[in-house]
């Protein structure tokens, strides 16, 4: 099977590795990520901008091209597959709230005239962690998994994007169980802790990282207070906060615990080849951890 | 013929939206009309005399009141004309108030409306006839479902007035919740101490049967007449032999969760609830107990000196007839598993009202030290969290429980007096004192207890380490909060309870959006339900504390006593009729009609048996369904036949 994917923009620059580590899975599990032609920013925050319709023709552009897409890959279902819970978030939304409002969607199809699109409010928009759950199911995840990650305890960080709102959460916005369901069939330990969905801090970052640094200390300190010996995010804003600010803050909190995408580390248990993961990337370098329990090297 | 018109001004209620004289003079103008008033307040005692006053003088036969809904001054109208020798089912009420003039804010319009809907109803009582109400005897026997405190003031009031009752329990001891509370608001009460003479009382009482560990099954017949099948599950100990000696419990080997302390403690399968239970006697779970056998084992009926262990007991059904029923069947608090965001239950120290309830009671888990449930520490912080689940439409309960701000300032108040240095922490929304005392006390909770109200709410809770980590917010100086807990209390709002479900399916009862028994009106009749004869008390309608839980049984009583007090009592007649000739049985009305009041019987015709259909006419309460489903036109309802009703239409068409 195919998925036409939208990568957006940071996956491409910051977070190569969990784009190429995310499509060397997808291809392991035969659930193809093909990158989607033509595609352009997902819109972000300014989305959110509900009394301005202008806000919305990026995404929707994005819906058009992407059924497009879907009906040149043939072996594929009406749906375009994301890495990151901002882009997911944003088209969810938009997605949701055009099918619910004809009007608004003949308007923002008008101004896309000029690209020869229509969108027909055909598209339904996916985390990859939905297509994993969904579509690929964990059974046949745990099936290709040849380095099983015995001795990581992985704290599951979900962030505020991927649960919240209700248009857009991918699972119980208070007892999601996806991750964690795929970190066991992984072969690691699940680290059942509260801050799962704590705010990372966002875009803060750019302006406040006063905020940000608060918000990542508590994080980090309860993940390594349940016993973590690793976070697994599944959005590169979170990854970027977490891992990075880390460094930032190592006066206060000593030995920082490595940050992963989840497909990088699918890409270990799998036995994926390692450049995919681009650890290089990583603030904070993973492989000694790696090294340490034996997870890196034994196969190739 | 001569009808007579009289149109309610009803001071300005009608009068700003609808010409009252030309609605008058309109309707002298139609057929029949013998005579066409207005007056200011129609229902008032010179309103009244003007009516009776024409249908002496001018000899009127039939009369039309224009005014308000004939849900208000039906009965009034009735009784008037009924005085002066007319048949009371020739009134006829045009409801131009609720259905003109409030509605609307055009007078000309308003005054067309109201001038056509007299029009229909002149049309329509010409065509009106005289009925006879119907009357049936009574069984002077009320039954009372439900033991807990509504329903066991409802049965001792009846008992008090003299009639028998009976009351039916679910569990093995009446008390109910209100056994399981420490203190109650606002005086601090002892709970048991104000409720074991009340359940004493009902055990002593000669006109009180009680039946515990029973459940009502099945309910027929109707007001004055209600049959009732009721299953008595066996208790495995002979109530009148048991001594209360305790010998069995020590040598039983089965140890569960003890309900009445909310699970907070063992008990073994043979168990009394609590000490001050009644009936007062042991009972032995079959649930749990290793199999009800002697064979596999039966330790605790060999210690038992006075035999009261019984195994070959088995489950009852108990048949008989009550005049009326009081529905007392209580609530249930909201599922703490539901709360996602205070931990969903996985959280040992984050517990409900009723838990920290038994608590700090010298009878529950700790014997009254304030110890948690995870580690056993000595708590000296504690959060309350009001409106868990409550007032939040989006995610959980819509409305408001009205006895949580009182409950958690109790439990804060207690919790304060019994550790002096220990700090409590209230999180609320609004503080809703609503009942004699209530401010007061809240104030000296605040005031002199030094209990902390934060006006917010928690956002979450997160286990951190041995400690609750509160995060929130106080909406008044607009910051967030976060501080540390050793045990967060959260006020559950009060839901339906099962047994409230069930006895409104049995008794087919209408329910409200939320669960509750629905009243018949909110106001002026809380206590009578959708069926006539079955009154309700208590939660089953809907959040109660317990002051207006037992006002509320005392009507209930007053309501039961009224009908078991006659010896016959009138029912509706405007009811519907099978016309047998013209109904051929095919049964559509008997699966139509919502009071199971049509059945199929068995006629003779031209030396044959057909089936035809049959009215009880106590059970029908003239809702009009079967007349409008029957496809044969083979059924007609006394009152609203439909010759009346399309000549109604026929005069409103010819606008």
């Amino acid at each position: 099977m195919k998925n036409s994917y939208f990568p957006g923009c940071n996956l491409k620059t910051e977070a190569k590795g969990f784009e190429e580590s995310a499509i060397a899975v997808s291809k392991a599990l035969d659930a193809e990520l093909v990158e989607m032609p033509e595609w352009n920013c997902c819109g972000t925050v300014q989305t959110m901008t509900t009394d301005n319709l202008m806000r919305r023709i990026a995404p929707v552009r994005v819906l058009s091209r992407a059924s497009k897409h879907v009906k040149e890959l043939k072996d594929s279902q009406n749906q375009v597959t994301t890495l990151c819970s901002m882009c997911n978030s944003t088209l969810k939304i938009v997605n949701a709230e055009v099918k619910e409002n004809p009007n608004d969607l003949e308007k923002i199809n008008f101004q896309l005239e000029n690209d020869e699109l229509i969108y027909e409010g055909d598209m339904e928009v996916k985390h990859f962690l939905e297509i994993l759950r969904d579509d690929v199911g964990y059974e046949n995840i745990a099936k290709k998994v040849t380095n099983p990650l015995e001795g990581m305890n992985i704290a599951s960080y979900y962030g505020c994007m991927l649960l919240h709102p209700d248009k857009a959460k991918i699972d119980d916005e208070e007892m999601p169980t996806v991750m964690e369901s795929i970190v066991l069939s992984l072969g690691a330990e699940v680290v059942d802790w509260p801050y799962f969905k704590q705010c990372c801090g966002s875009y803060h970052i750019v302006d406040r990282d006063d905020i940000v640094n608060s918000q990542v200390t508590k994080i980090i300190r309860n993940a390594k207070k349940t016993g973590a010996n690793a976070l697994i995010v599944a959005c590169p804003l979170c990854a970027y906060n977490l891992d990075n600010q880390q460094l930032e803050m190592q006066g206060v909190e000593k030995d920082p615990i490595p940050i992963f995408y989840f497909t990088q580390l699918m890409a270990i248990a799998m036995g994926l080849p390692q450049k995919v993961n681009h650890f290089e990337d990583n603030h904070i370098n993973p492989e000694p951890l790696l090294k340490e329990l034996g997870l890196l090297g034994k196969k190739k | 013929m001569r009808i007579g018109v009289y149109v309610c001004e009803c001071g300005k209620n009608i009068s700003a939206t609808v010409d009252t004289e030309k609605v008058a003079e309109y309707a002298k103008s139609l057929p029949n009309v013998a005579s066409s008033r207005v007056y200011k307040y129609m229902c008032a005692d010179p309103g009244q005399e003007i009516i009776k006053k024409d249908i002496e003088e001018l000899k009127l036969d039939k009369v039309i009141v224009a005014a308000c809904s004939p849900r208000m001054h039906e009965p009034t109208f009735r009784a008037v004309i009924e005085d002066k020798g007319l048949n009371p089912y020739t009134l006829e009420i045009v409801n131009i108030r609720e259905q003109v003039s409030w509605v609307h804010d055009d007078k000309k319009k308003g005054t067309k409306k109201a001038k056509s809907l007299v029009k229909s109803s002149v049309m329509r009582s010409a065509l009106m006839e005289p009925l006879d109400r119907k009357r049936v005897g009574v069984t002077h026997k009320a039954l009372v479902i439900g033991a807990g405190i509504a329903g066991i003031q409802a049965a001792l009031d009846i008992a008090g007035s003299g009639y028998q009752v009976t009351l039916v329990e679910k569990s093995s001891s009446i008390g109910g919740k209100m056994a399981q509370l420490d203190k109650t608001f606002p005086t601090l009460d002892c709970s048991a101490c104000i409720l074991s003479p009340k359940m004493v009382e009902v055990g002593r009482n000669p006109n009180i049967t009680l039946i515990a560990n029973a459940e009502v099954e099945q309910v027929d017949g109707y007001v004055g007449n209600f049959k009732v099948k009721i299953k008595k599950r066996p208790r495995y100990v002979i109530e009148d032999k048991c001594t209360m000696c305790d010998d069995c419990v020590p040598v039983c080997p089965v140890i569960v969760h003890d309900e009445y302390n909310e699970n907070l403690s063992p008990r073994k399968a043979i168990y009394i609830a609590f000490p001050q239970a009644i009936p007062a006697s042991y009972i032995i779970d079959p649930d749990d107990c290793l199999g009800i056998d002697p064979l596999i084992c039966s330790k605790c009926k060999d210690v038992c000196g006075p035999e009261a262990i019984d195994f070959d007991m088995k489950p009852e059904i108990i048949e008989d007839e009550f005049g009326a029923i009081v529905v007392a069947t209580g609530f249930e608090t909201y599922p703490i598993e539901n709360l996602g965001e205070y931990g969903a239950g996985n959280i040992p120290d984050v517990i409900t009202g009723l838990e920290f309830e038994r608590l700090i009671s010298p009878g529950g888990p700790s014997t009254g030290d304030l110890r948690r449930p995870s580690d056993g520490k000595l708590i000296k912080n504690v959060v309350f969290i009001h409106c868990a689940g409550s007032r939040d439409p989006a995610k959980h309960l819509p409305y408001c429980s009205k006895i949580c701000c009182m409950y958690s300032t109790k439990q804060a108040l207690m919790f304060k007096n019994e550790v002096r240095d220990g700090t409590a922490v209230n999180f609320y929304i609004d503080i809703r004192t609503g009942g004699k005392d209530y401010e007061e006390f809240y104030q000296r909770a605040a005031e002199e207890a030094k209990v902390v109200y934060i006006r917010g709410k928690v956002s979450e809770l997160i286990q951190d380490g041995a400690e609750i980590l509160v995060k929130g917010v106080n909406t008044l100086t607009a910051e967030t909060v976060e501080l540390h807990a050793d045990v967060v209390v959260l006020a559950t709002g009060i839901i339906p309870s099962q047994g409230t479900k069930d006895i409104a399916s049995v008794l087919r009862l209408s329910l409200g959006i939320n669960g509750f028994i629905k009243e018949a009106h909110p106001k002026l009749k809380p206590v009578e339900t959708s069926i006539t004869g079955v009154f309700v008390a208590g939660c089953a309608t809907g959040p109660k504390d317990i002051p207006e839980t037992v006002s509320q049984a005392g009507r209930a009583a007053v309501r039961a006593c009224n009908i078991i007090a006659q010896d016959e009592i009138e029912v509706e007649a405007t009811i519907a009729h099978v016309d047998e000739i013209l109904c051929r049985g095919c049964g559509i009305c008997v699966g139509t009609c919502p009071y199971s009041a049509i059945t199929l019987i068995d006629t003779k015709r031209f030396g044959n048996i057909y089936k035809v259909a049959s009215v009880n006419e106590a059970l029908c309460k003239g809702c009009g369904s079967c007349a409008a489903a029957c496809l044969n036109s083979a059924i007609n309802q006394f009152g609203f036949e439909d010759k009346q009703i399309l000549a109604m239409i026929q005069a409103l068409g010819e606008e």
